[in-house]
């Protein structure tokens, strides 16, 4: 440096960054669970010569990329990974984070890498050769659906080509339901069918979906306008947390509530453990940033569902993925029972779950249709 | 332990400098050499210990060369001891695996051997010991009487793992004599911040474009050369970064270190790459290999063949496998080439011919580097050089199209721009608040980055 005080400048910014945010690291109360992760983050290893020696001591402080000890709790953590994100942006290089920063606050899950749409298909027709009639639902990508909303830089949404492989392969007593002209043409209406920040779809686009739904089942759908509209704000979704795009605007979450909804048993299974709820819809998840899990509490084996006003004494078996999570109770007005069962998690039969008065469907977002090797624990 | 951590970052590193300027001066080099056992240590303790034999053979061999200054051929036999002894060990732990592997290809051999896992650093460090003992036998330096000074030496924590290769006679005043001063710890600090947006702004990003554009995900004959680009960069970017956190680490404690990196990319031909690329090693070979050898002393016939065996060595020292050998001879070609005809030929010829000549040659050489398996190499260089999945994918275009701006900021980075313009700027007043802000934003990023790096949602959770 060519003077003193240039050379004194630079040394204390630097020391000045670094003893800060090393003492900070001290000072800051640790916390054990972060929310936007959810995971608990890693605690601090056992200090001793003998996990010093094994190596176990480095490992659990720097950590990999699940998480360890330092980097877990180091100061100004969502800071910076938004930093981090915003300057990926900004040089372009973002080909590797798994979403797109889209338009009006829209953060959109990449098309998925790998297509296994082709044996899950395969899958479904071997099973339903039992049955007299299936459905078969594939949720449409939001990217799909939003293309015009995307950068200018993205590739193209397999829709197309697994609605076509799905038209053309599937046996004769599968009916497809084809979302893709209704949820289309409500977008371009100005329709919120997806949220801004989560991968799902909003309430509104389930109701879309659930009038399409309702044709290939022959079901009269509910009226929109029998519904009751009470909106959530401040839903900060998975793909809010995992871009790291921290500036972008929460959603609003929606539920309806109906008349015919309003004498209700849930039965979550998980394992041998059964246990019962009065409502479909889970309020306390609302105090937390992801408020999807409001509907039938999130991610389960087997959810069971009982209507008393509905005296049918038929059953709906949905196979799915969550997307199905904020349809269901739509359907649940037009069953006396609905069970849920997903195959991530549920790995029984899925055959005798159903009986003669059951209707089957298949209900799952485009990308874990792609995506999902679970279908193969089906039968 | 990495520069590029959180952990060496904030929390080794301040705490060496606290303690470093707060003992007396007397003590700092005993301080400098635990704390890079330390540093050494915390990947894998038990390596500790070798290093410590490292020290002890060649302070050893230093004393009695020294002492039998004046019989040659005991003196001849403690440096040839010494050198057998430092190569064995490096022979063990990093060629043991690849050489048992080679007889095993013989019919009649079967020999089951569980390869030891490599120390890190080990190729640089012992050269660096080497240095040392051959010097003293040269009489280029002093014998050093004092253990730890030549412990501290060979640990030094800022090139103990990736360079550059410090002979000891460039640093033997230093390591008693040095003054640190305000100037060199704020050039210090700059060079580690370059050093460290090298590494992790940079090369972190080629080698995720290297990734998506590699060997398997490449479609198309341009986003394979678009791939190898990225590998290029990221090479340069991760080795020179290194270099540049080595040397400004080097100058917060007082010392200096030769500069690596000379914009190897802007070389007119591969003889002017190597004197660009990696110079601590090229000169490492070149005075302790090359000219014992004879280098060019004896005419055109010996001096190939010492270049053959150079190159072979500088090729193997890169790895354990046969295609740093190839890489390595691959080299010789180039060079003996040049030598003999291409040199003369390049000078006529306008500079840029010179230029794509040498890239494109440093380029196929970074995929001899790269692949480890020979059939993969063969055919990903056969697809750099046939089409039959045409010039690119629409996956691969809208890759290439998300890291063009970094593409182009490397290629940029690669040339001497940013040093002239420091040349040009350096007088002017806005150079210092320039040099803030340089270094408030590296920092920054540099951060987010590593902070990132474990920042793992979890999309499917399940309550």
């Amino acid at each position: 440096m060519k003077s003193k005080k240039s050379a004194i400048a630079i040394i204390a910014i630097f020391l000045a960054f670094t003893f800060t945010l090393s003492a900070l690291f001290f000072i800051i109360p640790k916390e054990d669970y972060s929310s936007s992760e959810k995971r608990y983050l890693k605690e601090l290893p056992e200090i001793s010569l003998e996990n010093f020696l094994s190596g176990g001591l480095t490992k659990g402080l720097e950590g990999d990329a699940n998480g360890g000890y330092i980097p877990d709790h180091f100061p100004f953590r969502s800071f910076f990974v938004g930093v981090n994100s915003y300057f990926n942006l900004l040089t372009g290089s973002t080909a590797d984070n798994g979403y797109y920063f889209a338009k009006d606050g829209y953060i959109v899950t990449k098309p998925p890498a790998s297509n296994r749409s082709e044996s899950n298909m395969s899958i479904i027709n071997r099973f339903s050769a039992s049955f007299d009639e299936v459905t078969l639902a594939v949720v449409p990508s939001p990217g799909y659906i939003m293309e015009d909303i995307l950068p200018l830089n993205h590739i193209a949404y397999p829709d197309d080509t697994v609605y076509g492989y799905i038209n053309e392969n599937k046996a004769p007593n599968i009916s497809s339901v084809d979302m893709r002209p209704a949820l289309s043409d409500a977008f371009t209406k100005g329709g919120e069918l997806y949220y801004h920040t989560d991968h799902h779809w909003t309430t509104e686009g389930a109701y879309l979906g659930y009038l399409e739904i309702c044709k290939s089942l022959g079901i009269t759908p509910l009226d929109k306008e029998s519904f009751t509209v009470s909106s959530y704000d401040n839903f900060y979704g998975t793909t809010y947390s995992s871009s790291g795009y921290f500036l972008t605007k929460p959603d609003t979450l929606e539920i309806w509530e109906n008349e015919a909804l309003t004498d209700i048993t849930v039965r979550i299974t998980e394992g041998t453990d059964t246990k019962e709820y009065d409502s479909m819809y889970f309020l306390s998840h609302l105090e937390e940033d992801d408020m999807y899990p409001v509907f039938l509490d999130g991610n389960h084996a087997l959810v069971e569902i009982e209507n008393k006003n509905v005296e049918n004494d038929k059953t709906l078996v949905i196979v799915k993925d969550s997307f199905a999570h904020c349809l269901t109770p739509f359907l649940s007005a037009h069953y006396s029972k609905v069970i849920m069962a997903d195959l991530r998690y549920y790995k029984d039969s899925v055959s005798t779950l159903c009986t003669e008065n059951s209707d089957l469907l298949f209900l799952y977002g485009m990308n874990n249709f792609c995506t999902d090797s679970n279908l193969a624990y089906l039968e | 332990m990495v520069f590029s951590s959180l952990t060496f970052w904030f929390f080794y590193l301040p705490a060496v400098l606290l303690v470093y300027y707060i003992v007396p001066r007397k003590l700092r080099n005993w301080v400098l050499f635990f704390v890079s056992l330390a540093f050494y240590g915390w990947g894998e303790p038990v390596y500790i210990l070798l290093m410590l034999i490292t020290i002890a053979i060649n302070y050893i061999s230093g004393m009695l060369i020294e002492r039998n200054k004046n019989k040659l051929h005991l003196k001849r036999m403690w440096l040839i001891l010494s050198v057998v002894l430092n190569l064995g060990i490096l022979v063990f732990y990093k060629y043991s695996g690849m050489i048992v592997d080679t007889i095993n290809l013989l019919p009649f051999a079967d020999i089951n051997f569980d390869a030891p896992s490599l120390p890190i650093g080990i190729s640089f460090y012992t050269f660096q010991a080497m240095s040392y003992t051959i010097d003293v036998y040269r009489e280029d330096t002093e014998v050093q009487k004092n253990p730890m000074l030549l412990g501290t030496y060979v640990t030094l924590f800022p090139q103990l793992i990736a360079g550059p290769i410090v002979r000891y006679r460039d640093v033997a005043y230093d390591l008693s004599h040095r003054k640190e001063t305000l100037d060199k710890f704020s050039r210090g600090v700059i060079l580690f911040l370059v050093g460290l947006s090298k590494k992790i702004l940079l090369a972190n990003q080629f080698a995720a474009m290297w990734q998506n554009l590699g060997a398997e995900n490449a479609e198309g004959i341009l986003a394979r050369w678009a791939g190898l680009a990225a590998l290029t960069l990221q090479i340069y970017f991760d080795f020179s970064g290194y270099s540049d956190m080595a040397r400004g680490l080097g100058k917060m404690i007082g010392f200096e270190f030769m500069e690596n990196f000379n914009y190897p990319y802007i070389a007119k031909s591969i003889t002017d790459f190597w004197r660009r690329w990696h110079i601590s090693l090229s000169t490492w070979f070149r005075d302790y290999l090359y000219i014992p050898l004879g280098g060019n002393r004896h005419g055109m016939v010996r001096q190939i063949l010492n270049l053959f065996i150079v190159w072979a060595m500088t090729g193997l020292w890169h790895g354990a496998a046969y295609n740093f050998l190839l890489w390595g001879l691959y080299f010789f070609v180039l060079l003996v080439v040049e030598k003999l005809f291409l040199l003369k030929l390049l000078k006529k010829a306008p500079s840029f011919v010179g230029h794509i000549y040498a890239l494109f040659f440093i380029m196929i050489g970074w995929a001899i580097f790269n692949f480890d398996d020979m059939s993969a190499l063969f055919s990903y260089l056969g697809g750099l050089f046939t089409a039959p999945d045409g010039l690119f994918s629409q996956e691969s275009a809208s890759v290439m199209l998300s890291y063009l701006p970094v593409t182009i900021a490397g290629a940029v980075l690669s040339t001497p721009v940013l040093r002239m313009l420091n040349t040009k700027l350096q007088d002017k007043k806005i150079y210092t608040p320039l040099m803030c802000v340089f270094c408030i934003l590296a920092m920054l990023l540099c951060t987010a980055s590593l902070v990132n790096d474990s920042y793992n949602p979890f999309i499917y959770f399940r309550f």
